[in-house]
């Protein structure tokens, strides 16, 4: 029985030291496609627009606030790179940039706290995340 | 009357004990991408842990010892090493990430980087391993892991399509990221049925000194307990549908999205009801985490253990709490990012369960240990079908993590 138990341990050990082995491996390894980095600038700036919404409202603290921007700002900063270096349109390269720009008025915004300007923070969101939206087909147009 | 009211602080210490930072991550990441799709995977994980945690409570109150105790006495050392090791690996990335929610839940209230609160957090909960007693983190830390229930009332505020969310206990296929949603559905499974859970429990049924009397007890609390405890993990999957999925926040890469969720129900006592969940029920864990290490290693060497002793007294099973939990500190001091240290953790936790549960078909089926309270039919098909899962979960972690994994 101890032989049984101690084989099926092993067998299953293996498995187990390969599970982490291979997903430290993938863990390491970024492989995004075009798609997910979009969904996720997309996702990014609807959470910007989610903080604006709540600080203005009061809801969350600056501090809060202030963080969130910042850590928003670099997933949109790293998705304008990886959009000005790839084969995209003109349009999904001006969006990003957008973005960008939005999130960095957003942190001012919460910085010196004044809430015209994180209203206008949230409109460029809005409007770059339109024309995100409205990129992606002509993308695949351009680029099947 | 007296066995009323410790069924009640019972059922009461599982539900405020259940949520934690792998439950809390996995249904929030699920309902912003998938909605309700995945809530077949919460209830699934639920319905495995209650017959997990019935079984553990049953065999220590019937044979007098622990899971670890009894699969050490059974198959011998050196088969009892492998579950040790696998367990003791998975329990620390677990407390790990558990620490990580504390230190994250730190920094949302004071505005202080998540690392520099990996040291404190760490020496307060040795300070509660080294100074309290078992029903203090038991029923303590639990009794304040209510707050949690909070994500219910939001749940139930926000007024979701309950038949879409029964629909949803179906399961489904999806219709986009079949990789991702393969992966959710494996990490919520990890984060159900987590090992230290049931052997947590059934070291807890040795300190408090259960007998067989106590078997209506284990089975009402394993029951209601694990139950309501899964329905708070639901509500967090049907807020964060509601919520952040209806807000266009499909992918929660971020701890900063997390709080998003309460406030548009709460206004800022949602902002705070989610700090305090988020502490409070990883500082539990964390609890819990680190005294199941001592556990698992003083049973598996035949240590003195238990938590009511003075550390004089067992010198080896606080040796062992006091330098896992400074341990685990390590990754998050370093920056690693709590989160994704989390899904990691909980797919991993996924994969380890063959491990861990396979010898409750041995040690519950044993006349020996468990006289006429042997397992039935239901238990035994529930057991097999817990490995058969753990199996399939071990073998579809890796290729999940390497497409699906965040």
């Amino acid at each position: 029985m101890a032989r049984i138990a101690a084989s099926f341990a092993n067998t299953t050990l293996c498995f187990l030291l390969g599970a982490v082995m291979l997903a430290g491996l993938a863990a390491c390894s970024s492989s995004n496609a075009g798609g997910q980095q979009a969904r996720t600038a997309k996702s990014a700036a609807n959470s910007a627009i989610m903080v604006i919404d709540s600080w203005t409202t009061g809801a969350v603290p600056s501090h809060y606030a202030k963080a969130t921007l910042r850590s928003l700002a670099q997933t949109l900063a790293d998705f304008d790179r990886q959009q000005q270096r790839a084969d995209v349109s003109d349009s999904s390269k001006q969006s990003a940039r957008q973005l960008m720009a939005a999130a960095g008025r957003a942190e001012d915004a919460i910085k010196s706290g004044n809430q015209a300007l994180a209203e206008q923070a949230r409109q460029d969101f809005r409007n770059a995340i339109a024309k995100l939206v409205v990129a992606k087909p002509a993308d695949q147009a351009t680029n099947p | 009357m007296k066995k009323l009211l410790e069924i009640s602080l019972g059922v009461v210490t599982s539900v405020g004990g259940f949520l934690e930072v792998g439950s809390l991550a996995t249904a929030a990441q699920a309902g912003a991408l998938f909605q309700f799709q995945l809530v077949w995977a919460i209830l699934l994980g639920t319905i495995c842990i209650i017959f997990l945690v019935e079984m553990a409570g049953r065999f220590a109150a019937v044979s007098k010892h622990t899971i670890a105790d009894g699969i050490r006495e059974r198959f011998g050392f050196n088969a009892f090493l492998w579950p040790l090791v696998s367990t003791f690996l998975v329990n620390f990335l677990v407390l790990s990430a558990e620490i990580g929610g504390v230190c994250i839940a730190a920094e949302l209230a004071t505005g202080i980087g998540f690392q520099l609160w990996a040291l404190p957090v760490a020496f307060i909960a040795w300070l509660l391993l080294w100074k309290g007693t078992f029903g203090l983190i038991e029923k303590g830390v639990s009794l304040l892991g209510l707050v949690t229930l909070c994500f219910v009332a939001a749940a139930v505020i926000l007024k979701p399509d309950w038949t879409r969310v029964a629909i949803s206990s179906v399961p489904s296929l999806p219709h986009h990221d079949t990789a991702t949603y393969w992966f959710m559905a494996v990490s919520i499974l990890g984060a159900s049925i987590s090992p230290y859970l049931f052997m947590f429990y059934s070291a807890g049924a040795i300190e408090d000194k259960w007998d067989k009397t106590y078997l209506g007890t284990n089975r009402a609390i394993a029951g209601l307990g694990m139950s309501f405890g899964g329905s708070i993990s639901i509500g967090v999957l049907i807020v964060a549908t509601l919520v952040l999925a209806a807000n266009g926040i499909t992918q929660v890469d971020d701890y900063h999205q997390l709080p998003l969720m309460l406030t548009p129900v709460f206004g800022f006592w949602g902002f705070v009801l989610f700090v305090a969940s988020l502490g409070i029920a990883c500082f539990g864990a964390t609890v819990e985490i680190a005294l199941q290490q001592a556990y698992l290693v003083a049973q598996g060497f035949g240590w003195n253990w238990g938590e009511d002793r003075k550390p004089r007294d067992d010198p080896g099973f606080t040796m062992v709490y006091t330098v896992t939990i400074f341990a685990a500190t390590i990754p998050i001091a370093l920056g690693l990012d709590p989160l994704k240290l989390t899904i990691f953790s909980m797919a991993l936790t996924a994969a380890s369960l063959p491990l861990t549960v396979a010898p409750f078909l041995f040690l519950l089926n044993d006349e020996s240990y468990m006289g006429q309270h042997r397992n039935g039919v239901i238990s035994n098909t529930a057991v097999l079908f817990v490995v058969a899962l753990g199996f399939i979960l071990a073998v579809v972690t890796i290729p999940l993590q390497i497409l699906g994994g965040s």
